[in-house]
């Protein structure tokens, strides 16, 4: 798993090149995406449209993502697929990220 | 005068698989499951949720029995019958702290940013997505078993 990114304006969308963010990548997911939420864009869009599994250790870094972009950033995340949804519905995350069906409407 | 009784065919698939405590060898051991059971005809979100499930039983049995050591056994043995699928997952590592399985407890999410819960989703799925989940230690191993009801949409 690779992180792209990026930047579209005041916004910075990072691609994930990888089916699946589970326990064997979430830590290296972690530290990319620290590496690029330190670049300082406001706001970040993760494109989750290649990702088809994530289990509770790949939320949990997404959630980790968020909290250090701190309050006055934004991390928002578009294209998930079923599996991953399904997840951010099951632990309600749903309710504490925005969440675009696709980039284009994510307003890139 | 006799009497034709139609007998009801039960196609059961049987599937052991058994592999190291790697993480990075959980994916695949995963696919090698969801693969056996194709016969099954599960839908996506059903295959979606046993693999789910069974990661994070993967991924707690790796880090907590096994202390994140590699190369010590892990079995998944997984029996699906037309409507129900019985999981277990057995290994060698350290008996769970209680014979009680933990509670998987959503957080409350309305609380401010950084008190936002980064962990501790894991029993939660596996409470949400499972029936009948039991924990029995016998002869210095974990078992760990579980069933998903296949009629239902359960995901």
């Amino acid at each position: 798993m690779e992180l792209i990114s990026r930047d579209h304006g005041a916004a910075c969308v990072v691609t994930v090149d990888g089916t699946r963010i589970d326990a064997s990548v979430a830590i290296q997911f972690k530290d990319q995406m620290k590496e690029i939420a330190e670049t300082g864009q406001e706001r970040v869009i993760l494109d989750l449209s290649n990702v088809e599994f994530i289990d509770s250790s790949g939320l949990g870094a997404v959630v980790a993502t968020m909290k250090l972009m701190g309050k006055d950033r934004k991390l928002d995340l578009a294209g998930l697929t079923p599996m991953v949804e399904k997840v951010f519905k099951l632990t309600r995350m749903d309710s504490v990220f925005n969440i675009f069906p696709d980039m284009a409407t994510a307003n890139v | 005068m006799t009497k034709t009784v139609s007998s009801e065919t039960t196609i059961a698939t049987e599937l052991s698989i058994e592999f190291e405590s790697d993480p990075k060898l959980v994916a695949g051991a995963l696919g090698q499951i969801i693969d056996g059971l194709s016969e099954l005809d599960m839908s996506a979100d059903q295959s979606g949720a046993l693999e789910l499930v069974l990661a994070e039983v993967v991924n707690n049995v790796i880090e907590h029995a096994y202390s994140e050591e590699a190369g010590h056994p892990v079995a998944i043995d997984v029996r699906g019958a037309p409507n129900r699928l019985s999981c277990r997952v057995t290994d060698a590592g350290k008996a769970m702290p209680t014979e009680r399985l933990p509670k998987g407890v959503l957080h409350d999410l309305n609380v401010e940013l950084d008190e936002l819960p980064e962990g501790g989703f894991g029993w939660f799925l596996i409470g949400e997505l499972t029936e009948n989940i039991r924990y029995k230690r016998i002869d210095g191993k974990n078992h760990l078993s579980f069933s998903m009801s296949l009629e239902k949409q359960s995901f």
